[in-house]
C-alpha cells in the first residue's frame, strides 16, 4: 500500500478537518489575492487619479521675475511657441489639457485690459476629449465681464483693438478673477496685435501627470520636472501646482501600508490555523502512527502521511483561493476600495506563484505537528490497558 | 529443533513517569528457538505486553540485551528497526489497531509494505479466515472477532519469521478465538515462531512452551512439549550466557 493512497483515503475519511484546512488555505490565498489585485489596481489607479485630479503644470519664461509674475498674473517675458509642441511630444508626461497663452496688458480707452491669446488645446496623442478651456476663433474675441460692463459691449458687436476690429462672440460672466479684465482672442491674432509672432509667455498643462511615483513629495516632483524639462525647454521654468492629487496619494499610501500590514497577518493566521488543524489531525491519528510503526513503516512514511496531506491542501487551496479572491476583488473592489473596474485585473502570474508558495507554506505550517507525529512513541498509543 | 531466533538476557524495563518508576520487566532471560509456539501467561500487569513490545523493538529495554534473528536491537536506529520489523515481525495487538479509514483488504495490504502485488494472497488469506464477505468493509463495520482476524491476516501477510500476538483472543468469542489460534498454529507449523501473550489458558494447548510472568519476572518455565530437548538442540547458545 503506497503512502499516498493512505493520504487520499484519510482525507476522504476525515473530510471535516481537511475541508477546514482547505478553507484556511483558500481564505489566506484569497485574501492575499484580494490584496495584490487591489494593490495593483491602486497602482494603476494612482496614475489615473493624478491624471484626473492632478496638478497643473505651468511653464513660464526662465528669466521671469516672480514678483512681476505674481503681481501681474503673467510673465512680461516670452518664449518660443514651439515649446508647446516640444512638451506635447515628450514621453512620460501625461496631461488632459495643454495650451499656451500670450498675455499682455494694454490701455484701451484709458482702461487697463489684458489681451490674452489662447492656443486651441493641444490634444494628447491618441486621445480625444472635449476641451475644458475655451478657444476663440480667429477674428473673434471673448470679453471679460468687467470689460463688457465698462465699455457696454454686447455679444455680436464689434470691438477695435490696436487698430484691428474683432467681433465679440461672447461676453463672459464674472469670474472673480483678473479674467474679468481680459479680452481673449486666438493666439495668432494676439501675437500679431502685439507684434510677438510665434511667442508665448505661458504653457499650461492641466491635470498633468509628471512621472510622480508614489511616495514622492511635491518638491521631488518639481525638481524632477525641472530637471527633465530644462534640457528640452531651456528658456522655460516650471511652476507646479499640486492639487487634490496629494490627498488621494496620501490615501493610497495609507491604504497600501494598511494592506502591507494585513497581508502578513492573514498569512500568519492562516498558518496558525493550518498548524492547529494538523495538530488535531495528528492527535486523532496517534493510533494509526503506532500501527504503521509496528508494521515497520519508517519515519519517512509517517512524515509523508502528514506533509503529503499538507501539500495537497496547499495545491488545492491555492487555485480555489485565487479564483475566489479574484472574484471578490473584481466584484467588490470598485465599491470597497473605490477603484474603477478598469484598473483591476486578475494577474495569473500570481496563480502560478501561489500554487508553488501555498504548498510550501502549508508544509511549513504542518511541520511542527508532523515532527511530533514522527517522534511519537508508538507504544503510548498501542498500549492495551 | 531450529536455531535461536529470540534471546533476552537479563532484560529489565523500568517505566518512568515523572518521579514514579514502575518495573515492567525484571531481569528476564528467555531464549526462543525457531518454530516454537510460546505462550506467555500471567495476570494483568505482569509484563506480558512489555515483553512482546521489547522483542518487536518498539520499546527499548532499560537493561539487558535483546537479540532477534541474530540482530542486536540496540544497534539499530529507529529507521533500521522499522525495516527490521517489516521483514521479520508481525504484531497482533490486544486491541486490534486497524486503520479506521482503510477497508479490511487495505488494512491487510498495509502489511505488505510498499508492494501492491500481494492482493490475491491477501484475499485468499482473508477468505481462509472467514472474511471473504468483508473485504471492503471498514473496521467500524466489523465485529471484534472480525477485526482481530483482520489484524491476524495483516500480521501474517508479510511472511514474517516471528509473530508476536498480544492477547489475540482476549476479546473474542470461542469460535473466533479458535479460528485465530488455528491460523497462528498453521503459521508455526509452516516454520514460523509464535509468541502469544494471554492471561487465559485458551491457547495453552497450542503451546510447546509456557512461560509464566509474575510482576515482571519469569516465575516458572513450564515445558508443555519437550522444552529440555529444545534447549539441547541449541548448541550455539546465546551471546551472553
Ligand atoms: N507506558 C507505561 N508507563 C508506565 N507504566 C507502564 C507502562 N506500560 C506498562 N506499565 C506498567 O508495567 C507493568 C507491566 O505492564 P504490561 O502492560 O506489560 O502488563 P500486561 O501483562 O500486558 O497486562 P495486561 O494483561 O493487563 O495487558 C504494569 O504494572 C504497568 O502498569
Ligand atoms: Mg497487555
Amino acid at each position: 500500500m503506497k503512502i499516498w493512497r493512505l493520504v487520499i483515503k484519510e482525507i476522504g475519511y476525515r473530510k471535516v478537518n481537511f475541508l477546514l484546512s482547505l478553507m484556511a488555505v483558500a481564505a489566506s490565498v484569497g485574501l492575499f489575492t484580494v490584496f495584490v489585485t487591489t494593490g495593483e489596481g491602486y497602482r494603476n489607479e494612482t496614475r489615473k487619479i493624478q491624471l484626473g485630479m492632478g496638478q497643473n503644470l505651468r511653464i513660464i519664461p526662465l528669466e521671469t521675475r516672480m514678483d512681476q509674475f505674481w503681481s501681474a498674473g503673467y510673465s512680461e517675458l516670452t518664449m518660443p511657441e514651439e515649446y508647446v509642441y516640444r512638451f506635447a511630444a515628450l514621453d512620460g508626461y501625461e496631461y488632459t489639457h495643454l495650451t499656451a497663452t500670450l498675455q499682455q496688458a494694454i490701455d484701451l480707452k484709458g482702461r487697463r485690459i489684458i489681451l490674452t491669446g489662447i492656443l486651441p488645446e493641444v490634444m494628447p496623442p491618441g486621445r480625444n476629449q472635449p476641451p475644458i478651456m475655451f478657444s476663440v476663433e480667429r477674428g473673434e474675441v471673448y470679453v471679460g465681464s468687467e470689460v463688457a460692463r465698462f465699455f457696454d459691449i454686447q455679444e455680436g458687436q464689434g470691438i477695435d483693438l490696436e487698430g484691428r476690429s474683432f467681433r465679440v462672440t461672447r461676453a463672459l460672466s464674472p469670474t472673480g478673477s483678473n479674467d474679468d479684465i481680459k479680452v481673449f482672442g486666438h493666439l495668432e491674432d494676439i501675437q500679431e496685435l502685439l507684434g510677438l509672432e510665434d511667442r508665448i509667455n505661458e504653457i499650461t498643462a492641466l491635470e498633468c501627470l509628471c512621472l510622480i511615483e508614489s511616495g514622492q513629495t511635491e518638491l521631488d516632483a518639481l525638481a524632477l520636472a525641472e530637471a527633465q524639462l530644462a534640457e528640452i525647454l531651456p528658456e522655460g521654468k516650471v511652476l507646479l501646482l499640486r492639487g487634490i492629487a496629494d490627498v488621494r496619494e496620501r490615501q493610497r499610501a495609507a491604504m497600501e501600508g494598511y494592506l502591507g500590514l494585513l497581508t502578513p497577518l492573514v498569512i500568519l493566521i492562516g498558518g496558525i490555523s493550518i498548524g492547529i488543524l494538523t495538530m488535531l489531525n495528528v492527535r486523532e491519528r496517534y493510533e494509526e502512527i503506532g500501527i504503521l510503526r509496528a508494521i515497520g513503516r519508517g519515519s519517512w512514511s509517517i512524515a509523508t502521511l502528514f506533509l503529503g496531506r499538507a501539500l495537497l491542501m496547499g495545491v488545492l487551496g491555492a487555485p480555489i483561493g485565487f479564483f475566489l479572491g479574484g472574484l471578490i476583488a473584481l466584484h467588490f473592489g470598485p465599491q470597497i476600495f473605490s477603484l474603477t473596474s478598469g484598473a483591476l485585473r486578475l494577474n495569473f502570474a500570481w496563480l502560478a506563484l501561489l500554487i508553488v508558495l501555498a504548498p510550501a507554506f502549508t508544509a511549513i505550517a504542518a511541520f511542527i505537528p508532523t515532527a511530533r507525529a514522527v517522534n511519537w512513541d508508538p507504544l503510548t498509543t498501542l498500549r492495551d490497558s | 529443533m531450529g536455531d535461536l531466533v529470540i534471546s533476552l538476557d537479563s532484560v529489565s524495563k523500568i517505566y518512568r513517569q515523572g518521579q514514579k518508576e514502575t518495573l515492567g520487566l525484571d531481569a528476564v532471560t528467555l531464549h526462543i528457538q525457531e518454530k516454537e509456539f510460546v505462550v506467555v501467561r500471567g495476570p494483568s500487569g505482569s509484563g506480558k505486553t512489555t515483553l512482546l513490545v521489547l522483542i518487536a523493538g518498539l520499546l527499548r529495554p532499560s537493561q539487558g540485551v535483546i537479540t532477534v534473528n541474530q540482530q542486536n536491537l540496540e544497534r539499530l536506529n529507529s529507521q533500521q528497526k522499522a525495516a527490521f520489523r517489516a521483514r521479520n515481525v508481525g504484531f497482533v495487538f490486544q486491541m486490534f489497531h486497524l486503520v479506521p479509514y482503510l477497508s479490511v483488504l487495505e488494512n491487510v495490504l498495509l502489511g505488505t509494505g510498499q508492494r501492491e502485488t500481494e492482493k490475491t494472497r491477501s484475499v485468499n488469506l482473508l477468505e481462509s479466515l472467514g472474511l471473504g464477505e468483508k473485504l471492503s468493509s471498514l473496521p467500524a463495520e466489523l465485529s471484534a472477532g472480525e477485526q482481530q482476524r483482520t489484524a491476524v491476516a495483516r500480521a501474517l501477510i508479510s511472511n514474517p519469521k516471528i509473530i508476536l500476538a498480544d492477547e489475540p483472543t482476549g476479546n473474542l468469542d470461542p469460535v473466533s478465538a479458535q479460528t485465530v489460534l488455528d491460523h497462528l498454529d498453521q503459521f508455526q507449523k509452516g516454520g514460523g515462531t509464535v509468541i502469544l501473550a494471554s492471561h487465559s489458558d485458551l491457547a495453552d494447548r497450542y503451546a510447546n512452551r509456557l512461560v509464566h510472568l509474575k510482576q515482571g519476572r519469569i516465575s516458572e518455565g513450564l515445558s508443555v512439549t519437550a522444552d529440555e530437548e529444545d534447549r539441547k538442540g541449541n548448541p550455539a547458545g546465546t551471546p551472553q550466557s
